[in-house]
């Protein structure tokens, strides 16, 4: 079992880690595309859609970096375009990448909320991309373990925390895949948010990375917890809208 | 037991080449010939850059390197530029390193001991380390942009 392990570390050592990223986005977006041609309700120019909110991704990740970092790049106005992966503020490009999508929406006179429910199986292969390249690159590494499946990193046999999120990363990708559309859009959407969110809550307890913030919560539980409420109240408010959209309806006809 | 930075989940005493640990300790002889041995540097911000004259990103960030030397060692950086020699032309490498004019020390790793220590995967593998001697950031590959080791040189400094 470490063999197997060792090797797929070695294969995808840093900085080819990324390229399990790239591939689980790759594989995403076909999937996402199949899903939508199954569902047969939504035509639209959803190519465009990935391309331009990959772009804002790409841009806003960067630009968020150099902003926060200003004085750095005084100097170096090149630097800006240079191609280390290492300028980029993840947050920021998500950010700029959602105002994308929102705008696009708008102008395409096409839900937000069914946007999100397409790129859901996407977003889920991603997320198991995401952890397979950090068991590669080893960060987010376990705990330490005398356990059978753990294995040798950073000096110590730990709990490989990296797959553990990556397996239930896939239970969560089986569960949007073969989900039926709701009725309301983006409930599928925030169903994943909140299981992801209860999987990274989950994992936490068994990584050894990661810094207090305070009362022994981490960051990434903090995360997990706000992401799980946000989607808790939205699933409600979703749910509370197409209601009172129904009654309107009978009520006028 | 070393000391975990505050904070940290799992008490890291452990020393490996990842952020969040101590970094693994060597000593090496200069090309001037004066011995550097990481573990006395501690109290100040270090700068590990693993490279050889026959790397095409090595060769194209050095110069960022020694700008950035430059500018930093009044802050009492440190930069240690490992030559992983036992895998690299000598003359070759002292070549390169006249043409650029290099002052930082540039260190021989004629045995590989501390390419083997840093678990050297890929050239150059740049390993930024804080002053209590913990690793802060690990950047593998390159070139590295002057802006991306400013940024991380400004957080090691603090």
């Amino acid at each position: 079992m470490n063999d197997i392990l060792t090797t797929i570390r070695e294969v995808f050592a840093p900085p080819r880690h990324l390229i399990l990223i790239i591939l689980a986005g790759w594989i995403g977006l076909a999937i996402s595309e199949r899903r939508m041609n199954r569902g047969g309700s939504i035509n639209i120019e959803f190519d465009s859609l990935w391309t331009y909110s990959l772009a804002a991704f790409l841009v806003g990740g960067r630009l968020s970096f150099v902003l926060q970092n200003l004085s750095a790049f005084s100097e170096d106005l090149l630097g800006i375009l240079s191609i280390n992966p290492g300028i980029f503020d993840p947050l920021g490009g998500t950010m700029m990448a959602l105002v994308t999508i929102r705008v696009l929406a708008r102008k395409k006179k096409i839900s937000f909320w069914v946007i999100l429910d397409t790129a859901t199986p996407f977003l889920a292969l991603l997320m198991m991309g995401v952890s397979l390249s950090q068991f590669a690159a080893g960060t987010s590494f376990g705990r330490e373990t005398d356990l059978p499946w753990g294995y040798f990193v950073w000096n110590a046999m730990r709990h490989p925390a990296q797959l553990y999120d990556f397996l239930l990363g896939l239970i969560v990708f089986i569960g949007v895949w073969r989900q039926k559309p709701f009725r309301t859009s983006g409930i599928l959407f925030l169903c994943f948010t909140s299981m992801t969110a209860a999987a990274k809550l989950l994992v936490a307890n068994f990584r050894a990375e990661g810094d207090y913030i305070f009362l022994r919560i981490t960051e990434v539980q903090l995360a997990a917890w706000l992401t799980m409420a946000t989607s808790f109240l939205l699933i409600e408010y979703r749910i509370a809208q197409a209601g009172h959209r129904d009654r309107t309806r009978k009520a006028a006809g | 037991m070393g000391t975990a930075p505050p904070g940290q989940v799992e008490q890291v005493s452990q020393i490996a080449p990842h952020p969040g640990f101590l970094a693994p300790d060597f000593s090496l002889m200069s090309l001037e010939g004066n011995r550097y041995t990481l573990s006395d540097l501690r109290g100040r911000p270090v700068l590990v850059n693993l490279w050889a004259s026959w790397c095409p990103p090595c060769r194209a960030e050095m110069p960022a390197i020694e700008r950035i030397y430059q500018e930093y060692k009044h802050r009492g950086l440190v930069i240690l530029a490992v030559n992983t020699t036992n895998q690299d032309d000598p003359t070759k490498m002292k070549e390169f390193a006249k043409e650029l004019t290099l002052t930082m020390p540039i260190l021989l790793d004629q045995a590989g001991e501390v390419a083997l220590l840093y678990q050297l995967r890929s050239l150059p593998s740049s390993y930024f380390i804080d002053r209590q001697g913990y690793i802060d950031e690990v950047v593998i590959g390159g070139p590295m942009a002057e802006s991306l080791i400013r940024t991380r040189i400004e957080k090691i400094i603090e």
